[in-house]
């Protein structure tokens, strides 16, 4: 029986050679029988992994929180020294350069709604007071989705993950333009593990802590574009947990004035700890 | 003046109201806090209320409904508002006890640090 592995799919879009090398690498060392499969989008993979079809999966952080609460998975280790961001970016020849610029309406390419990318995106546009009202989304599916809609016109700003970006070629990145950027410096994506691999925990998690000190594995790390990876602690995942519970249940919506006792006048009505209108 | 006393935690209010980053940032926010020591289950906690990004109550705790309630050890604290540990850092490994919204903690972490940094400017007595 092989033990069936896949990615995020942003991640595969950006480097599918090296990921398949990895599952090379992975097999060899840990001397099990592994099979990487990768998706094109976050639906996909995500119906594809909550089927119970895979083992092990480097996944985005709210994808993560689920397979850990529903499926009984473990997240053993993240990028060191990396989170995910997220880039507000328009089309660079659009003439669309700040907040100031956008249109009434605002057309959202996003690559799905579901994760933390998402809801980092929609910060950024409530701290720059832009109404929520004003947005039109497009979902992708993917991040390259988001790019290709950005530079196809079909939307003025989108939500593009931080290494997507990064890792682009020049030809597209000249083609962005970086309205703002998140830097949060809060949430990850892991390598998980289904219960079937529990036995291979630590021998999986070992594996990939001591790449960056191995030949072989730093190469594929250089490929993969990490710097090594970390553990990954019982804490960090409760704070993510609660992050994406509260935002799977739409927690912005409770209305503050009805739940808390502050003495607050009837003209500070309160959503979700922010006044609606000041 | 005592580390989270009353009258300390009313010279962090008037110092977070004279920071125009702060209600910048946090115009749109209101909310009441309140702050405990862990480890000093003696001390009673001092709240703040914060409308519209401007503090408008600093004191003890009354019991009122609090929409955020922050604690740790003194030691933690110290850590916290000398900038030796971020408050991201502290949510994410528990080090400081933090109930709440995640999202809105998560959204406002830039503010959140500020604060903590206007808390380490007031002189405190550690002393408690």
């Amino acid at each position: 029986m092989s033990y069936q592995f896949t990615v995020d799919p942003n991640y595969s879009g950006k480097n599918l050679p090296g990921w398949y090398l990895m599952n090379t690498y992975l097999q060899r060392r840990l001397g099990l029988p592994l099979r990487f499969t990768p998706f094109s989008t976050f639906d996909e993979a995500r119906t594809a992994v909550m089927a119970g079809d895979f083992d092990l999966v480097y996944a985005n952080p709210f994808d993560a929180v689920q397979y850990i609460q529903r499926l009984g998975f473990q997240s053993l280790a993240k990028p060191a020294e990396h989170f995910d961001e997220v880039l507000l970016a328009s089309n660079a020849d659009g003439g669309l350069r700040d907040y100031a610029g956008l249109p009434a309406e605002i057309r959202v390419a996003s690559a799905s709604d579901k994760t933390l990318i998402h809801m980092v995106g929609l910060f950024l546009l409530d701290k720059a007071e832009i109404d929520r009202a004003r947005l039109r989304f497009e979902y992708t599916g993917s991040y390259q989705g988001v790019i290709k809609a950005l530079i196809q016109g079909k939307a003025d700003i989108g939500f593009v993950f931080n290494e997507v970006y990064d890792a682009a070629s020049d030809v597209i990145r000249r083609r962005l333009h970086a309205i703002d950027r998140s830097d949060d410096a809060f949430a990850f994506h892991s390598f998980c593990i289904s219960p079937r691999l529990s036995e291979h925990a630590e021998a999986i998690r070992g594996l990939l802590l001591g790449m960056q000190a191995d030949e072989a594995g730093a190469r594929l790390l250089e490929d993969i574009g990490f710097k090594g990876f970390e553990a990954v602690s019982q804490e960090e995942i409760e704070c993510l947990s609660t992050l994406a519970e509260e935002y799977v249940s739409g927690h912005e919506a409770i209305d503050l004035a009805s739940t808390s006792s502050i003495a607050l006048d009837a003209s500070a009505f309160v959503i979700a700890r922010e006044d609606e209108a000041v | 003046m005592k580390f989270m006393s009353p009258e300390w935690m009313s010279a962090v209010a008037r110092q977070w109201n004279a920071h125009e980053e702060m209600q910048s940032m946090l115009k749109n926010f209101s909310a009441t806090i309140e702050y405990g020591i862990e480890d000093r289950p003696d001390i009673h906690p001092v709240m703040m209320f914060v409308k519209s990004g401007k503090a408008i109550y600093a004191g003890p705790s009354d019991g009122r409904g609090r929409d955020f309630i922050i604690s740790a050890r003194l030691e933690n604290w110290q850590k916290l508002i000398s900038g030796a540990m971020s408050g991201k850092v502290g949510l994410m490994t528990k080090r400081i006890n933090f109930k709440g919204s995640m999202m809105t903690a998560m959204k406002y972490m830039t503010p959140f640090n500020i604060h903590m940094s206007i808390m380490g400017e007031i002189p405190a007595d550690f002393d408690v």
